[in-house]
């Protein structure tokens, strides 16, 4: 028998007493190595062979037949708790726990917390940080000591290898940076939701990944056999392997890179060079660029390019959440409307202007968005300032706009003007723009500059220069305008050939103002350019000083070139504007509950004429099984959120089998594949809320279950019946937990801790509905015309609405009803007898029939007849997505002409701090922000809930019970839009067009 | 840093960046210009050819020889990569623009025979093919990147797994069904007839069938006052040329036809139309073997070939720069003897022997 046979047969005899001394002896060792270095201990570093783990498996769970947890002999569990958050595949924490412990009880939940927390403070143990750890306060200590999950590993390494170019040397040695900078570069990389709720701890984040990536630690930041444990399971998947062998190499050369560069005390290198320039801010690279494209001899078309907003999404994460959800709105290009997600992680996008942009007026204007953000877009992106642009003619035929005032002779430009030149001088010409607002004149520069060109020029504001070139050499660089800025990649050598016209004995090159390096020129030389090379340099911007000297000629050109030295975007995901077939989400990273539900915006766009399939997969487990698959037949590009959403009810969700599928489905995939035009997908995982109801099969029995992942808290869980979407019953939480059985048609199942909430509309799933069932309604009591009550039935309504559907693909539709008779119930209690007859007849029936009674309806007197009639054909017009303008519409009409307004000065609800306004001002800011609450009232009870506090819901809802008016006219504008967009296209809206 | 490079350490600092130093002594080579073909199309794709042309001739400015390497070589080079399947030429994503322009292809892999595979399109924003181990079993033979691998290796995962898609054979090589000459003609014929008079076309060029087929940039002229039915291209002024079949009539355009289907991209529709018509005409294009070193073939072009006989050949042997030629190939005599059947009777071509 073998010395290691012999140690795993002893430890099969250990008991937990022994196994808890064995490994506190183990730990302490390890959290005084650790200390030292600031590193912290995990408890999967327990040293442990494969058998010896299993040993301690086993006896922990013999200890458990015999007795519950004991506080003694907390490390063996905090051990097993490791063992099974290293091995957590991302779902159902708990019951999988319980599966592998016989004889848990979920009431020792905490002792799990409590021995993780002593094991953290008696062994220098690592203390989970973050969002994550605040939803699951509980199970975020046995993931945090798994280090890396099996279920993650795939994706950390493509997120290092993709994001490893943007690394710093100085990183390396501060795992918080280090954590955060992969954190915020990461989220591009079109990673699972499960991910990136494990990179919301940048410290661990960056603890594992220093671990990853340096081989030779100048300390021990993992040990040795546990990294070795990770680095193997990594490796067995082959591509994994091979992403983290392109991150470790990026890395090793970095590091090296780092060291050969380190500063002295007059911050310059070793080779007396200046570091990169701390030029502003990371955002003055990004800037939108004008670009002219030729459309025929002497006719242009103008573009804006503008800049993947990457940068600006790191500065924070309302600042990334916004740019997700919210459309731009470009109103100077031909496309005016950007779709979600656009300007985000898929790098520079060109487009065609239509009208020349306000000098130095905001180019891009978000669609919603925090304040914050769109003063910082507004800043960024901005039109040119000024009133004449020069446009060099580069190479490629492309005009690209020039920054400096300085022209260089025998090259071509375009100037833009505001005037046009009506008879320009020989040798210059009109040129044409396909852009209003904007006239362009086109020359060549004379090779020599005389007094008639130096003094048109200068009637430009331009002047010419001497000749010297400059030019990047070798490997095509990320950009050059042809003139003073270049961008390179950061492993790139920086190449640059110089080329002067006459003759000349040096030439000085500097870099950042640095050591001068002369270069003699020899004029018997058969090469009449010179090579110089910068050399590697590290990310940031670089001013490289180039002059020329003569003996024969003191007055010699100068020229400065701006060197921009920008990290490789990594593109493993397979989306990028460059390919030919372009993807965009809204939001980034969708739910499986968010497809199914219609909740994700998308929008696929190719070449002209293209065609694509989509293919849909539905699977579980591991590995995994599919449960659901179908493919469309091919769709013509562009995609949109309305086409895909009949693509996805016609091909799915009108599909029994799908709705069976969705259920037992931990991932939804959906991949557009355009045949030699390649591919794109979407992969989508089910929502690992801390609270959240699953469906399961107790007995062949389908039941619903709320499972806790927070267990911090007590749950207090509610039912609202279908029939009756407003009534409310308590549930014990112990039969929620166990799983609820449930009779058609089900309800709206809420639970909550007070902090998070857990909500689903629950319709158990049958053989086959029959049109009786299909057709059941739910019904609401006649509400008193109290701002109290109908708080509480918008509250209702927003329960419902903002709930996740299961079971039943009917649920999805029972959910629509159901908020749809709440939010009717609220609008006839505040409009009056009259408009409750309207709404029973639009209930009934949304048709063109039922929105003629409710125009009706709206009012007697003439004048107010008009705010109808333009809400009716303001209809028309306001497709598909313009909720600005439907405000103002009501707005205008409201304050035109409804009598409401017209007794007595309203004054607004919210004080927003800004410069007080006078009586009438305020009076109309008044009306607008009542309009606004009137739409939302009529249309989302979710996006009220979340605009307005509960007091200021019932000051609004008093305001409209005096005011009906205004919620009859918001109503009739929201039944309205609904009913043109229904008749344009499928949605899953609560009502069309107020997505 | 700063340091004066003479143009044979340039070179060699551009290759090693490349990764060719291995297979490359100097920028001239094919190999290194469709590296720096590609990398320039990584960076600024969509656009059209034009724009990679001048870019990758803005870096070889002063390094190379400009009379062996100039604009007209690098755009050979450029429809040689495209050809091979690392650019796709498309119309505009943009609706408001129906210009041809040039796309990355995805990153694929073909296994054309076990242990074998060959890399086909371009990480978008100048990002290696694969990671950096792998990126060293790249073996570069003139447009072609193939990798070899043992069974042990499982390639093809790896390739999957690391997002490369995995392509058919049977698609890549796709190629249309074998066809007489004067039918592909008469399908054309029949689909031009049934267009619209079109008027002038400024930027318009054809191939003058009249002109000797051994000289294919010498073919290229204005209508004038020519006659009959034609191969062209409609020149636009920033997009890719668009490839048309149209009729003349003492030069004025009567019928066009715009060469675009879904299937074949529309150079490969134009240059096998055209084969079909010099060969009807009696005048069929031309090839030229040489056999070199006992058993290799040097097989000489003097037309384009369309892209599935491009990709076939450059699988079955190798691109070489040779003079006095469109383009070249390189195969073993086997291969020269099994595929000459084919070049005679699916692309209607006549060998050259010194005696005609």
């Amino acid at each position: 028998m073998t010395a290691e046979a012999t140690d795993e047969t002893a430890s099969q005899l250990l008991s937990l007493g022994e196994w808890h001394e064995r490994l506190g002896e183990h730990f302490s060792a390890l959290a005084a190595q650790r200390a030292a270095g600031g590193w912290p201990v995990f408890a999967l570093e327990h040293g442990l062979e494969l058998g010896e783990v299993m040993a301690l498996k086993q006896a922990v769970r013999d200890a458990l037949t015999i007795h519950a947890p004991s506080e003694r002999h907390f490390l063996p569990w905090v051990v097993y708790a490791a063992e099974h958050g290293y091995r957590f595949a991302g779902h159902e924490f708990w019951p999988s726990f319980l599966k592998l412990t016989p004889g848990w009880n979920d009431r020792w939940r905490h002792y799990i917390r409590d021995s993780f927390k002593k094991f953290a403070a008696s062994y220098y143990g690592a203390v989970p940080e973050g969002i994550w750890n605040e939803n699951r306060p509980i199970i975020s200590w046995p993931i945090t000591h798994g280090i890396l999950p099996h279920d993650l590993q795939e994706q950390l390494t493509r997120v290092l290898y993709e994001v490893s170019g943007s690394l710093e040397p100085w990183l390396f040695g501060d795992p918080l940076a280090l954590g955060t900078h992969l954190q915020e570069e990461g989220r591009r990389c079109h990673t699972s939701m499960r991910y990136r709720e494990f990179a919301e701890d940048p410290r661990l984040l960056g603890h594992i990944t220093a671990a990853l990536l340096i081989e030779e630690p100048e300390r021990e930041v993992l040990s040795k056999r546990t990294l070795k444990r990770v680095v193997d399971d990594i490796n067995s998947v082959r591509a994994s392997a091979e992403f983290l062998t392109g991150a470790r190499d990026t890395a090793r050369y970095l590091r090296l890179r780092g060291l050969a560069t380190r500063v002295d005390g007059n911050g310059r290198d070793r080779d007396g060079q200046a570091p990169a320039l701390e030029i502003g801010s990371s955002l003055d690279a990004l800037r939108a660029r004008f670009i002219l494209r030729p459309s025929a001899d002497y006719e242009w078309d103008a573009l804006v390019e503008l800049p993947d907003l990457e940068p600006v999404a790191r500065r924070g994460a309302v600042f990334r959440a916004d740019l997700e959800r919210c459309r731009a709105r470009v109103d100077a290009s031909a496309a005016k409307l950007l779709a979600r997600g656009r300007l985000l992680g898929s790098g520079a996008q060109r487009l065609l202007l239509s009208d020349w942009p306000t000098s130095n007026a905001p180019l891009v204007e978000l669609e919603g968005g925090s304040p914050d953000l769109r003063v910082l877009i507004g800043a960024t992106l901005r039109a040119l300032n000024g009133e004449n642009h020069a446009f060099h003619v580069a190479a490629d035929g492309m005009a690209y706009q020039q920054v400096s005032r300085v022209l260089r002779p025998g090259e071509q430009y375009v100037i833009l003007r505001r005037d046009a030149v009506e008879k320009p001088v020989e040798g210059i010409r009109k040129a044409r723009i396909r852009c209003a607002g904007i006239h362009a004149i086109q020359f060549t520069v004379p090779s020599v500059v005389d007094d008639l060109w130096q003094t048109l020029l200068a009637n430009l504001d331009l002047r010419a220069a001497h000749s010297l070139e400059v030019w990047p050499v070798g490997l095509c660089p990320v950009a050059w305008d042809g003139g003073g800025e270049a961008s390179w990649l950061e492993s790139d050598e920086v190449l640059l050939g110089v080329r002067t016209d006459h003759l000349v004995d040096t030439i000085d090159v500097s870099l950042n103002g640095g050591a001068v390096r002369s270069i003699a020129c020899d004029t018997q030389s058969s090469e009449p350019f010179t090579i110089v090379s910068v050399g590697r340099l590290l990310k940031g911007a670089y001013v490289v000083s180039i002059r020329t000297r003569s003996a024969l000629s003191p007055s010699q050109p100068a020229g400065q070139l701006c060197v921009r030295i920008v990290s490789r975007l990594g593109t493993t995901s397979g989306r990028s504007e460059r390919l030919p077939v372009a993807l965009a989400t809204y939001p980034a990273v969708p739910s499986l509950e968010d497809i199914w539900e219609g909740k994700m915006q998308l929008a696929v766009r190719g070449p002209t004429d293209s065609h694509i399939r989509c293919a849909i997969t539905m699977r579980a487990g591991k590995p995994a099984k599919i449960l659901f698959a179908k493919s469309t037949n091919r769709v013509r590009l562009p995609v949109t959120s309305e086409s895909w959403d009949r693509l996805f009810q016609k091909y799915v969700r009108d599909d029994k089998a799908a709705g069976e599928a969705v259920e037992e489905s931990s991932e939804l995939s959906i991949v557009f594949e355009a045949g030699a035009l390649g591919s794109c997908s979407v992969r989508a995982e089910r929502e690992f809320a801390p609270l959240r109801w699953a469906t399961r099969r107790v007995n062949r029995e389908a039941k619903i279950a709320l499972i806790d992942d927070a267990g911090a808290l007590p749950v207090r869980v509610h039912f609202r019946p279908y029939e009756r979407p407003d009534a409310s019953e308590e549930i014990a939480l112990a039969d929620a937990t166990e799983g609820l059985g449930c009779l058609f048609p089900g309800g709206l199942l809420i639970g909550t801790d007070g902090v998070r909430t857990g909500a689903a509309v629950y319709v158990p799933a049958l053989r086959g509905l029959s049109q009786e069932q299909l057709r059941t309604v739910p019904a609401v009591p006649q509400a008193r015309p109290e701002a109290a009550a109908l708080v509480s039935l918008l509250l209702a309504a927003a329960e419902w609405q903002g709930a996740r559907v299961k079971g039943d693909g009917i649920a999805l539709e029972f959910r629509r009803r159901a908020t749809r008779t709440l939010l009717a119930e609220v609008c006839s209690a505040v409009g009056g007898p009259t408009w409750r007859r309207a709404e029973q007849v639009w209930s009934a029936d949304d048709s063109d029939g039922a929105l003629a009674t409710m125009k009706q309806s709206l009012t007697d007197h003439p004048d107010e007849r008009i705010v109808g009639a333009m809400i009716i054909a303001g209809a028309q017009e306001w497709l598909p997505h313009d909720v600005a303008a439907r405000l103002t519409t009501l707005t205008d009409g409201v304050a035109r002409f409804a009598r409401c307004t017209k007794t007595g000065l309203l004054a607004p609800m919210r004080q927003t701090g800004a410069v007080p306004l006078s009586a009438p001002a305020a009076h109309l800011a008044a009306i607008h922000e009542l309009c606004e609450f009137a739409l939302l009232v009529a249309s989302s009870p979710v996006a009220l809930a979340n605009r307005y506090t509960m007091s200021e819901i019932e000051t609004g809802l008093r305001r409209l019970l005096a005011r009906p008016f205004i919620l009859r006219g918001a109503r009739l504008a929201v039944v309205a839009v609904h009913r043109c967009g229904v008749l344009l296209q499928a949605s899953d809206a609560l009502y069309a067009g107020w997505e | 840093m700063l340091e004066v490079l003479g143009v044979p350490a340039a070179h060699e600092r551009v290759l090693s960046s490349l990764k060719l130093n291995e297979c490359c002594t100097t920028l001239h080579d094919m190999e290194a210009l469709a590296a720096l073909v590609r990398r320039a199309a990584s960076l600024s794709c969509p656009c059209p050819p034009r724009v990679i042309r001048q870019r990758v001739g803005l870096g070889v400015r002063g390094l190379v020889d400009p009379t062996a390497v100039d604009e007209e070589r690098i755009g050979a080079c450029l429809d040689a990569v495209t050809a091979y399947g690392d650019l796709l030429e498309l119309p505009s994503r943009d609706e408001e623009d129906a210009r041809n322009v040039l796309y990355l292809a995805p990153p694929a892999f073909v296994e054309t025979a076990p242990g074998i595979v060959y890399l086909v399109g371009i990480q978008p924003e100048g990002q290696g093919m694969v990671p950096g181990r792998l990126s060293e079993m790249i073996e570069y033979s003139g447009v072609a990147r193939r990798m070899r691998y043992s069974s042990a290796d499982d390639l093809p995962n790896v390739l999957k797994g690391l997002g490369l898609q995995a392509m058919l054979p049977k698609l890549w090589f796709q190629q249309p069904r074998a066809e007489q000459p004067k039918d592909v003609i008469s399908r054309y014929d029949a689909q031009l007839a049934q267009r619209t008079t079109r008027g002038d076309l400024s930027g318009l060029e054809v191939l003058d069938t009249s002109r000797n087929p051994l000289y294919y940039r010498g073919r290229w002229s204005a209508p004038g006052r020519l006659s009959g039915r034609f191969v062209g291209r409609r020149v636009q002024t920033y997009g890719a040329p668009l490839w048309v079949y149209v009729e003349l009539d003492m030069g004025t355009p009567t019928l066009l036809l715009d060469l675009h289907s879904q299937e074949w991209s529309s150079c490969d529709e134009a240059w096998r139309l055209q084969m079909a018509i010099d060969a009807v005409n009696g005048k069929p294009q031309q090839f030229r073997a040489d056999l070199v070193e006992g058993d290799k073939v040097i097989v000489r072009l003097f037309s384009p070939v369309p892209s599935w006989w491009q990709r076939r050949w450059n699988v079955l042997g190798r691109r070489v720069d040779v003079e006095r030629c469109l383009m070249a190939y390189e195969l073993s005599l086997e291969q020269y003897c099994a595929e000459l059947t084919m070049l005679t009777d699916e692309l209607w071509l006549r060998e050259r022997t010194d005696t005609n």
